[in-house]
């Protein structure tokens, strides 16, 4: 079966090879992973200081990404564009001092960086007499897998590399998208945008296992598993001006049916200890599936005042009707078992320094992970800061940074950990006509 | 298709954005004469002044006053440079040439590059003689018009008609 039932080998690696545990596995402990299940990464500099609350404040292109119906609020032209940067640490290990006699692992950690170009997108507001109608056209990377680890395993008898293990995972999911937004009263605007998405998944495994006695073979296996996503969906947005210093936003996002192609190539080179015989395996195989995506439903609301402005968003999504086609080879009931309803939530505020032509941002959002885990101690979080730059009346340049952390712990001793801290900056530069 | 019903249900109810303003017969034949630029406007909209960037084009904060590169960025609709131009020593006046052209949006209370005017206090459509709107094409709109217009009418419809 090709896909992507294994184990999430990163975490359940920790299980499989530690010797301390004794406990069976269960279904408790099965891990699927869908990649295109959450990964929420951001768009958009001003949006990511603000925490990524902008349901009920975004007032420039990443509308067309967090709520469309705030686009009946841009006025001018805009052109605009953004890049990425992110640096992911993961580092595994014991926690403390503390070893087991028997095995242990050596403290590892592995750092992962990538630049990516992230966004581009035109705004055309339509003149009108009274209100607003705005359309816009637009690229955006909503999705990233990228992701690494590396877990060594250390023979205490010999003090040599039992096991080592590395996965490095690269790609993302970007989306096109066409939309636009209308007022319907003076304060009352509604939109929508159709979304086509596209992208890759470049996951890769690599073990070693090292002969810790003469009677033991040397294993070298590799697993690269290569996805390929297309999919359509489309997203509904409302926007309301309840007065001046209060904005409420509402959005729904209709299922995404991805079509996924999979490349999954195996190698295995094996040679045994007392013979010497070599077992040399490579295979691959192609295979196909549809993912169905489950609806998403999102609500914001800023309060304005005279220089600052706050703002917070929930984005609700039922992972557990993710539904496969039946020739995926993946059972529906196991992701209605495994995966569950997640509550994403984001608040971020923005003081305003009109002397300065300058605007800074903070914020703070919670990613929940879309499946259950008894691995996870501590969820995904991201503390936001950014600042935003209005140069001469027609172009913004926008900075943002995000620091986020989460940890796995064994779920037997909560002795080994997993733990995560990704950094990720975010650019953009916008220019109005 | 909850989308189409969606989408299909807000055009066909009828939508509050409008492209441009109602014709006003005669109006091209006048010249601009209100004592400042937006004098006229509120004889119609008397709400206009709630919203100093354009008619119904939302609430914006008022310090985009004190700071027009705020305003101009945000706020200043792109079509407003095309169809008034950048105006300078005031911003009150309107291009005649382009005056046929225009979407009749009211005019641009800012001025790009320079200090936003305040606008003025009146709030209440003026009933003076010499500034009453001129009549409504209903052929080419479906635009309603504010009840203070219509009563005006009744009264003179021959009155100069030179209300943007």
């Amino acid at each position: 079966m090709l896909s992507k039932i294994f184990s999430l080998a990163i975490i359940l690696f920790l299980f499989l090879v530690s010797s301390i545990f004794s406990q069976e596995i269960d279904r408790n402990y099965l891990q699927v992973e869908e990649a295109s299940a959450g990964n929420f990464f951001g768009v958009g500099a001003r949006a990511m200081g603000m925490g990524g609350a902008q349901i009920a404040t975004a007032n420039d292109a990443s509308g067309l990404v967090n709520n469309p119906a705030r686009l009946a609020k841009v006025k001018r032209i805009e052109f605009s564009g953004g890049m990425t940067h992110q640096r992911l640490n993961n580092e595994t290990g014991f926690i403390g001092n503390a070893q087991p006699l028997s095995s242990y692992y050596q403290n590892q950690s592995i750092t992962q960086s990538n630049t990516r170009f992230s966004s581009a997108n035109i705004v055309l507001p339509v003149p009108t007499y009274r209100g607003s109608l705005v359309f816009a056209l637009g690229f955006n990377r909503m999705k990233s897998f990228d992701h690494a680890f590396h877990s060594t395993f250390i023979d205490p008898t010999t003090g040599t590399i039992d096991l080592d293990a590395l996965a490095l995972e690269t790609g993302g999911i970007n989306m096109w998208s066409f939309g636009g937004a209308i007022d319907l009263s003076p304060n009352i605007s509604v939109g929508g945008a159709v979304n086509y998405w596209k992208g890759q998944d470049d996951y890769l495994q690599e073990y070693y296992v090292q002969p810790s006695t003469k009677l033991t073979s040397e294993i070298r296996e590799r697993n690269r598993y290569l996805y390929d996503y297309s999919g359509w969906n489309a997203k509904l947005g409302f926007s309301v001006d309840a007065s001046k210093f209060l904005s409420v936003g509402a959005t729904i996002d209709f299922p995404t049916k991805f079509s996924i192609d999979q490349d999954f190539t195996f190698n295995y080179d094996s040679t045994d200890a007392i013979s010497r015989d070599r077992v040399i395996i490579e295979s691959e195989e192609l295979g196909h599936y549809d993912l169905t995506h489950p609806y998403s439903f999102g609500a914001g609301a800023a309060l304005n005042f005279k220089f600052v402005t706050l703002a917070g968003d929930v984005n609700f999504t039922d992972w557990s009707q993710l539904k496969p086609s039946a020739r995926g080879g993946v059972d529906e009931r196991l992701y209605k078992e495994i995966y569950q309803e997640v509550t994403r939530w984001h608040v971020g505020a923005e003081f305003n320094m009109p002397e300065l032509a300058t605007k800074l941002r903070i914020g703070f959002y919670a990613d929940p992970i879309p499946f259950k885990s008894v691995y996870l101690k501590t969820d995904r979080r991201y503390f936001t800061l950014g600042a935003g730059f209005l140069i001469d009346q027609v172009m913004t340049l926008d900075v943002a940074w995000n620091h986020g952390i989460n940890e796995f712990r064994d779920s037997f001793s909560q002795m080994i950990k997993e733990s995560y801290t990704t950094d990720k900056f975010f650019v953009s530069l916008a220019y109005r006509l | 298709m909850g989308l189409i019903l969606t989408i299909t249900a807000i055009f066909a109810a009828g939508c509050y954005t409008v492209l441009s303003h109602p014709g006003v017969k005669g109006e091209e034949e006048q010249a601009y004469n209100g004592s400042y630029y937006r004098e006229h406007c509120t004889d119609c909209h008397a709400d206009y002044h709630q919203y100093p960037y354009g008619y119904y084009y939302g609430y914006s904060p008022e310090w985009y006053w004190n700071y027009p590169n705020y305003g101009h960025y945000y706020m200043y609709p792109w079509w407003w440079d095309w169809y008034y131009g950048q105006p300078s020593g005031g911003g009150t006046t309107v291009p005649s040439e382009r005056l046929e052209k225009s979407r009749r949006s009211l005019q641009p209370p800012y001025v790009p590059g320079g200090q936003g005017i305040n606008p003025p206090a009146l709030t209440q459509p003026n009933t003076n003689q010499g500034q009453i709107p001129g009549t409504v094409e209903e052929n080419k709109s479906q635009q309603p018009q504010p009840k203070e217009e219509k009563k005006v009418e009744k009264k003179d419809e021959k009155l100069p008609k030179n209300r943007r």
